[in-house]
Order: structure tokens, then C-alpha cells, then sequence
């Protein structure tokens, strides 16, 4: 949570393990409660280290978040 | 963090996989029977469509040193629906709906963030049915490889349900126990429904065969076949309670044998549960149109169900099929002398 009306939720691949998603619970207690939504915004790549050498660090995607915005 | 809880779910303590399982979590999903199989910090999760392929895996791990049910209670791997563990308690783990799913998370841990598989399409619809409603909701069509066909009788689609076992033979050590346990109890049986009168010995020998038999129930192969001959030892030993929970399992696991629909329907019979029997009775019409006997115990249950028209109605559609069957006719001159008033309406048979 980024503050009292911004909410992150995103999500997170792990290769052969699943996904994870992260922060439906908290919007869905704020609808719930009576707030509306009034603007989703994106939010930030999230990389994963699958190696380096002596030049590169080697990243792959991992997942991504959105920020929604409440009134 | 929570993962995602549909039909059927493994779910283990995390721990436990990576101190037990070659690999750890990779064993997990080296194991995995489909592709339903996810891990979090806390938890591990297979999905199945059946709860003999669940309680299979299960057993599977298990033999690989995982702790299941001990004492009643789940230690380290458990069965669980979308809302309860089944069967058994299982204290380490909560369960609620969560993130917009039915969910299960390590007791006392955060729940957040909820893991699902990659095979998980929150538009896929699952139906999560009880035995008898999904054996009158659906009709068998088919088994294609690992997925068994059925046609929704509401919207005349086809739907299916994956499996990763088959529904075999028992295995065979157990199989060889059950010929055993059955051989020396057949002679006992009540085939027509009346207990038979028993000598000292012969009840002793029944008890043996009927302990025997719940010894072999925890199987997970052809268990409506244990469950059958446990319905039917319990009847002849006058335990009718028992009886109708043995049908009720042995339906439970092949809601389509005839031999088993006719035996649950007639030990609701006989505690007079008459609508259970006649819905019972009315899906074995279905699907075996043309057998006379079974339309005349779906006559039979309609009495007991208190449905005195519909069950002339039927008894005589029996015996037009069958004109000379004495049951059949036994049972039309009860529904005759019930309608005229010359005899009470049975309340349960026999």
C-alpha cells in the first residue's frame, strides 16, 4: 500500500513454481467497505538475477504491479 | 500466503516436502500427476477432479515418508475441499475465501500473497456436486485417455473431469483379501433384502467377515466393490444403519452399477427413507428403460414415499413388461389394497 488511497496489487512468476498475486485482498476489503476506484495506474517491471559474467547481469521478468487509486 | 483451494487439494506443509521429497519442491512437481501443482513460502498444492485420485497421491506421498491423518488429525499432508479438510481435523491450517477464491494458508502466517497454478483460468467453471446431485446432473459418455466425458442433462454440453488414476481392479493384495473376507461370508448374505436366521457360529463368522471388510475401505481402487459386500454383511446382521452408510459409500464411488443403486435404494427402504429411494429408483429406470424389476422397486419406493398414484402407475408399467413376475404382482395387489383402504400404507420395507 502506498499510502491511505493508492494500493499496489501485481504479480510474481516463478518459472515451474505458480503465480503469486499480491494485494487483491486489501482493494477488495476497500470495495467492500464502501470506496470507489477512481483511476488504475501502472506500476513498476519486476526483474529477477538468472546469472551475470564479467560484462552483463542476466534478468528476466518476474512480474509487474498496478497501483489503484481510490477517491 | 494462501493457494488457491478447488475440488479436490493435496496440500502439504513446505517443510515437509523439501525435508522428505528427493529435489524438495522440485520433487513436488516432479510428482504431480497433472498440472495443477503450485508452492508458496509456507504451502505446497495438486488439484485433482476426484477424490480417489486425491486420496491416491496422498498414499503416494505417504510412502515417501509425508505424514497424512494420524489419530484423525492431518500432520504434515492433507485432503482438503474448498472448505473444510476432509475426513479429518487439521490444525495447521486455515482455510476462507480469499483474494476472490476459496483459499488455505499456513495457521498464523500471512495469507498474503495468494499462489495459484499456471494452469489456474478463473473463467473455468468447476463444479464442486455431491454423488447424487452430480449423478443426476450428468450422464457418462465416454472416457477419452485421462478425462471422462459426461453430458450436462440442464444444458445438453459436454463437460469433463480429469483423472490421474484409473479405476481398476483393487489392488491386488488387497483383492485377495477381499475374495477371502466374501467367500466365507456369501452363504450369509441377504440377497432378498430379509436377514437370515444365524446360528451362534454363523454370526460369529459374519462379524469376522464384516471387520474384515472395514479393514480393507481405506483402499483406493474398486473401494464401492469392499463397500457393496460391507452393505451387505451389515444387512444380514441386522445392522441397518450401517448397512445404508455402506451403500451410501459404495454409491458414492460408482454411482453408476445398477447392483449398487438398487441396494442403497432398497436400504432406504427399509429406514424408511422414501424420497432418497425413489430418486434412487427413478435414475435406475433411466438408464435401464426396459428392466421390469427395477421399475417395480421404484413402485415400491413410491409407496413408502407416500406416492400412492404415481406408484400404481409404475407397478403396472412393470408388470405390463413383466406380466408373470409374482414380486411384481405381490407388490401391484399391496398398492391396490393400500389405495382401497384395506391395508395401511407401509411406512419402510421390509
Amino acid at each position: 500500500m502506498a499510502n491511505d488511497t493508492e494500493h499496489t496489487v501485481g504479480i510474481r512468476i516463478e518459472p515451474g513454481r505458480g503465480i503469486a498475486f499480491f494485494g487483491i485482498e486489501e482493494v477488495n476489503r476497500q470495495l467492500t467497505a464502501g470506496r470507489r476506484i477512481k483511476e488504475i495506474r501502472p506500476g513498476g517491471a519486476v526483474m529477477s538475477k538468472v546469472g551475470e559474467d564479467e560484462h552483463n547481469v542476466r534478468l528476466q521478468l518476474a512480474g509487474c504491479d498496478l497501483q489503484i487509486v481510490f477517491e | 500466503m494462501a493457494v488457491l483451494l478447488e475440488a479436490w487439494n493435496v496440500v502439504a506443509r513446505r517443510t515437509a516436502v523439501e525435508d522428505r521429497l528427493e529435489g524438495d519442491v522440485d520433487g513436488w512437481f516432479r510428482l504431480a500427476p497433472n498440472q495443477t501443482a503450485c508452492v508458496g513460502p509456507h504451502l505446497c498444492r495438486i488439484g485433482f477432479m476426484h477424490g480417489r485420485d486425491a486420496t491416491e497421491f496422498l498414499r503416494q506421498l505417504e510412502a515417501l515418508g509425508l505424514r497424512g491423518e494420524e489419530g484423525g488429525t492431518y500432520r504434515e499432508v492433507a485432503i482438503l475441499s474448498p472448505t473444510e479438510p476432509w475426513q479429518h481435523t487439521c490444525p495447521w491450517i486455515e482455510l476462507g475465501h480469499y483474494a476472490g477464491v476459496q483459499a488455505a494458508w499456513l495457521r498464523g502466517a500471512n495469507p498474503e500473497p495468494l499462489v495459484v497454478p499456471f494452469s489456474y483460468r478463473p473463467e473455468a467453471r468447476i463444479f464442486d456436486l455431491g454423488a447424487e446431485e452430480a449423478a443426476e446432473r450428468f450422464e457418462f459418455l465416454r472416457r477419452e485417455g485421462n478425462i471422462e466425458v459426461y453430458r450436462d442433462r440442464q444444458t445438453d454440453q459436454e463437460v469433463y473431469r480429469g483423472r490421474t488414476t484409473e479405476d481398476a481392479a483393487l489392488p491386488e493384495d488387497v483383492g485377495q483379501r477381499f475374495l477371502r473376507a466374501v467367500e466365507s461370508i456369501e452363504p450369509l448374505l441377504a440377497w432378498d433384502g430379509i436377514p437370515k436366521r444365524l446360528g451362534l457360529l454363523e454370526r460369529r463368522r459374519l462379524r469376522k467377515g464384516i471387520a474384515a471388510l472395514e479393514g480393507l475401505t481405506g483402499t483406493t481402487r474398486g473401494a464401492w466393490r469392499i463397500w457393496f459386500y460391507l452393505g451387505m454383511a451389515r444387512r444380514s446382521a441386522r445392522d441397518a444403519q450401517g448397512a445404508y452408510e455402506a451403500f451410501r459409500e459404495a454409491y458414492h464411488d460408482n454411482a453408476e452399477h445398477s447392483d449398487v443403486v438398487r441396494e442403497y435404494s432398497g436400504q432406504c427402504l427399509a429406514l424408511g427413507r422414501g424420497e432418497e429411494a425413489v430418486a434412487l429408483a427413478r435414475r435406475n429406470c433411466e438408464r435401464n428403460p426396459n428392466d421390469a424389476s427395477l421399475r417395480s422397486n421404484l413402485a415400491l419406493a413410491l409407496m413408502i414415499a407416500d406416492d400412492m398414484p404415481e406408484a400404481k402407475q409404475q407397478v403396472d408399467r412393470a408388470r405390463a413388461m413383466e406380466p408373470d413376475d409374482p414380486i411384481t404382482a405381490a407388490l401391484a395387489r399391496m398398492i391396490d389394497d393400500v389405495l382401497a383402504g384395506r391395508t395401511r400404507r407401509p411406512e419402510k420395507y421390509p
